[in-house]
């Protein structure tokens, strides 16, 4: 922000606070929903919902914080319903394990990602829910702690724990193919 | 495998939410921001948005028809008088004007008009026993 907070009227410090975090909530939206369309009308929302609460921003202590909350639940609130995995997708992510790919060339096949999603989408919901937050380069463990209302040293925990638990099924998925 | 697939993973959450709003779409967010917000109700839609209008029309005949439902049913009722409490009345009458004692009844009875205090010492069956004749007490002389 050019001006100090004080200055601004309410009007101008959401505008501010909007141009500095707008990416944040767009990615946050985009984690949960993995959907261009929905993540925009999602961020829309939380912009929306924000001007409405916009007299509180003076005294919010973090602005980025108070923004990616609302831009979270308004994102779960829109969050469609579970996909399965198809037969075919696992198929196709052996046949990419079995063509020797290195890492690299794996992670940036668009099959692998899509069975990453797969894999995030039907995590458990206490280590989901961070491992997606954490995804967003903005937010620091405490601040992902703030807004699942859970510690600093959970969100590590769990973050580390959703990390092993899909490298084991993508391993399982392309030990099927041998 | 284990480290190859770390790395795998890693690169698959970094990517996982590498998005940016096009300026643009952040102008319009900004232009847009007094737009009703959508009602709290459609939010409980997995894919969000506005209901269709089959929902809405569905939604009002239940409603009606509950409603229409409620009215029949209290109409029927009063239609017909249901018992009260206050006007429920019990009559206790004996199946016999002189109903024949037992032995043990009329022992019993005795018992509890002399000596009430001795059913506490009684045993199961004592009551069918004969009573032992009383002994009129002799006067020393």
């Amino acid at each position: 922000m050019a001006a100090p907070a004080a200055a601004l009227t309410e009007s101008e410090a959401w505008e501010a606070a909007v141009w500095a975090h707008a990416g944040m909530l767009y990615r946050i939206a985009y984690a949960v929903l993995r959907n261009h369309h929905d993540a925009e009308d999602a961020a829309q929302e939380t912009l929306q919902r924000a001007w409405r609460y916009r007299g509180r921003l003076a005294a919010v202590e973090n602005p980025a914080a108070w923004l990616a909350r609302i831009a979270w639940r308004v994102a779960n609130a829109r969050r469609p319903r579970l996909g399965m995995v198809s037969v075919e997708e696992l198929n196709a992510i052996s046949e990419l394990r079995a063509s020797g790919a290195s890492a690299e060339q794996l992670a940036e096949r668009r099959e692998m990602k899509q069975m990453a999603d797969q894999f995030i989408r039907h995590l458990p919901k206490k280590l989901r829910q961070p491992l997606l937050l954490s995804t967003v380069e903005e937010l620091s463990a405490r601040e992902i702690g703030k807004i699942l209302g859970i510690p600093e040293a959970s969100v590590r925990t769990r973050c580390l724990r959703a990390r092993r638990l899909l490298r084991e099924k993508l391993e399982a998925a392309m030990a099927g193919g041998r | 495998m284990g480290a190859d697939m770390h790395e795998v993973v890693t690169k698959l959450l970094a990517d996982h939410s590498q998005v940016e709003p096009a300026p643009e779409t952040v102008q319009r967010w900004v232009e847009h921001r007094a737009q009703p917000l959508p009602r709290r109700w459609t939010m409980l839609r997995p894919e969000g948005g506005v209901a269709p209008a089959w929902v809405v029309m569905a939604a009002t005949l239940l409603l009606v028809l509950g409603l229409a439902w409620g009215l029949a049913w209290n109409r029927l009722r009063a239609r017909s008088p249901q018992p009260r409490l206050a006007s429920e009345r019990t009559v206790i009458a004996p199946l016999q004007n002189a109903p024949p004692l037992t032995d043990e009844q009329k022992k019993l009875i005795q018992l509890l008009a002399t000596n009430p205090g001795a059913l506490a010492t009684e045993q199961p069956g004592d009551l069918e026993r004969p009573a032992k004749k009383k002994v009129p007490a002799v006067p020393h002389r």
